[in-house]
């Protein structure tokens, strides 16, 4: 689907059309159920956001707005809900969301067509290890630059930070990446993966 | 600006990933960058196999995905639909978590591998709703509804087990505690608002509510201390309860196994006031009670009844009391009028 009818499913959806609802649902559903996966390891949790989500914004079509990104707009919001439902689950008595008290999940992986196994399990472990240590707010940037292809303003708008904010918290990120990847095998993974979010 | 053609004649498969045109003409191709890297090929055919490496590894750097299936999808969305579509019904919303034990224990699963190692696990329930908890050292901890736990998700080996409990708990604590000196690792320490419970192994009921804190011992041996207090720590024998309030703590025997039946599924009163097992029904179940006389609050009741089912237990209380119990689920108000 060409990406300028979107703002027309848009429109109809706010009008009440069922059909253009469905298709905002089947178009973010499952990006939507990956973003979330990397707060939570509880599915349900994801599935019942997921669910509220589209359930509010049908609620609320009539009041809506027309964001200029929706994916952007339903990826914040969405965002919002795992914060708040895992806040209720938690219940923990002093929780900030502008923090780095959530935790974001990422791993990465490299298909076997291009080093051999031992190495390539290797190098992954040891890639994975030195993500594992970035802060979530750093995982969720490069997650959101690397995998979702958001610019820095997109980031700041759905993490909601400033601009300068997310130039600041992925410059961080990828300095200590660079750091802690400089040994043999990690080298080549350590430029690519800079480079790469940089550009 | 691009590269001269020939500054990539002797580049090798490092420098090529390294390389910015590269790198971009691999994540975004397009006509102009295509026709560069064949000409370059054309030219240094010692160039194909590195550029070919180089593509793949670039390529291959991914982000682990994790895959909505079309079945999960599909039934999302009609909970959506029954939640948008028909307004006049009142359509009970998908409460996934809730939807069996099995279901719960894996969310439970999932909630403990969802914190970071030096972060809490916290877990709690809703309103009626009870959870069993196996806690890392293997002790089992019944959590009633309306209720909170907390620990670390990885316990020291050698440190003392902690918990923080808010709500009601029944907890039975793994005895490691075997001969002569107590470890640390052997201690298991309760923590509420006011009290802090020490055990060895033991089972017991923690009630922690309204600003009063119970401790009813089931069996083994316990020990008693105030947050912040230096005192000696009051001991518990089984059979008895200790209550906290109002800055006090007092010791009475009393029959603990039905005190803690609540964990059973069943509730057990002996000559209790009507008004603390209201009290109870807003801190377990969320109502809120109101009675249309209040000399409805001073009668008693004895008994036994099963919690499995909120409109049966209404039911038989009615009953034994000679009441009717109307429930409002859109205002969570429990009325209570006399017969």
């Amino acid at each position: 689907m060409p990406e300028s009818t979107e703002p027309q499913y848009w429109q109809s959806f706010k009008a009440g059309n069922a059909d253009s609802f469905e298709y905002l649902y089947k178009t973010y559903a499952a990006g939507l159920y990956n973003y979330g996966s990397k707060f939570s390891k509880d599915k349900d949790l994801i599935k019942e956001c997921i669910q509220d989500l589209f359930v509010g914004i049908w609620t609320r079509r009539a009041t809506l707005g027309n964001p200029d990104h929706l994916k952007n707009y339903l990826y914040k919001s969405f965002r919002h809900l795992v914060f708040r439902k895992t806040l209720q689950l938690q219940n923990f008595e002093v929780y900030e969301e502008e923090t780095d008290t959530y935790s974001f999940h990422v791993s990465l992986n490299m298909e076997e067509a291009i080093i051999d196994g031992e190495q390539r399990d290797k190098v992954t472990e040891q890639l994975n290890m030195v993500m594992a240590k970035l802060t979530p707010r750093q995982k969720e940037a490069i997650f959101l630059r690397f995998y979702e292809q958001l610019s820095y303003e997109e980031i700041a708008e759905v993490m909601d930070i400033s601009v300068k904010a997310s130039y600041k918290i992925m410059a961080r990120a990828l300095g200590f990446l660079k750091e802690n990847l400089s040994k043999d095998d990690l080298m080549l993974l350590s430029l690519l993966l800079h480079l790469r979010l940089l550009n | 600006m691009k590269k001269q053609i020939s500054a990539y004649e002797t580049y090798t498969l490092a420098e090529l990933i390294n390389d910015q045109d590269f790198l971009v003409w691999v994540l975004h191709p397009d006509e102009q960058s295509d026709s560069h890297w064949r000409r370059i090929e054309n030219t240094y055919p010692q160039l194909t196999e590195p550029i070919r490496q180089g593509k793949a590894i670039v390529q291959s750097m991914k982000f682990e995905k994790e895959d909505l299936s079309l079945k999960d999808q599909n039934e999302i969305w009609n909970a959506i639909q029954s939640e948008t579509t028909s307004r006049k019904t009142p359509v009970r919303k998908l409460w996934y978590r809730y939807a069996a034990a099995a279901v719960l224990a894996g969310v439970l699963l999932g909630i403990g591998i969802l914190y970071q190692v030096n972060q809490p696990i916290a877990i709690n329930t809703p309103y009626g709703k009870l959870k069993t908890i196996t806690l890392p050292d293997g002790s089992l901890v019944t959590l009633n509804a309306n209720s909170t736990i907390k620990y670390d998700r990885n316990w020291d080996k050698n440190g003392i087990r902690e918990v923080w409990i808010e709500g009601e708990a029944f907890l039975k604590v793994k005895h490691l505690n075997t001969s002569g000196k107590v470890l640390d690792r052997e201690r298991f320490v309760v923590h509420t608002g006011n009290v802090n419970v020490e055990v060895l192994g033991t089972s017991f009921n923690v009630n922690d509510r309204r600003g009063r804190t119970e401790v009813a011992l089931l069996e083994g041996k316990i020990s008693l201390g105030l947050n912040g207090a230096v005192g000696k720590p009051l001991v518990l024998s089984p059979g008895d309860i200790a209550a906290f309030e109002h800055g006090k703590l007092m010791v009475k025997p009393i029959n603990v196994a039905e005190y803690a039946s609540w964990k059973d599924g069943r509730l057990n009163f002996n000559n209790v006031p009507v008004a603390k097992i209201f009290d109870y029904f807003e801190d377990v179940y969320g109502y809120k009670v109101v009675v249309d006389d209040q000399e409805i609050l001073k009668k008693r009741v004895s008994g036994s009844m099963s919690t499995q089912n909120e409109q049966v237990l209404f039911k038989t209380l009615g009953m034994a009391l000679n009441l009717n119990f109307n429930l409002n689920q859109d205002t969570k108000q429990l009325m209570i009028t006399s017969k």
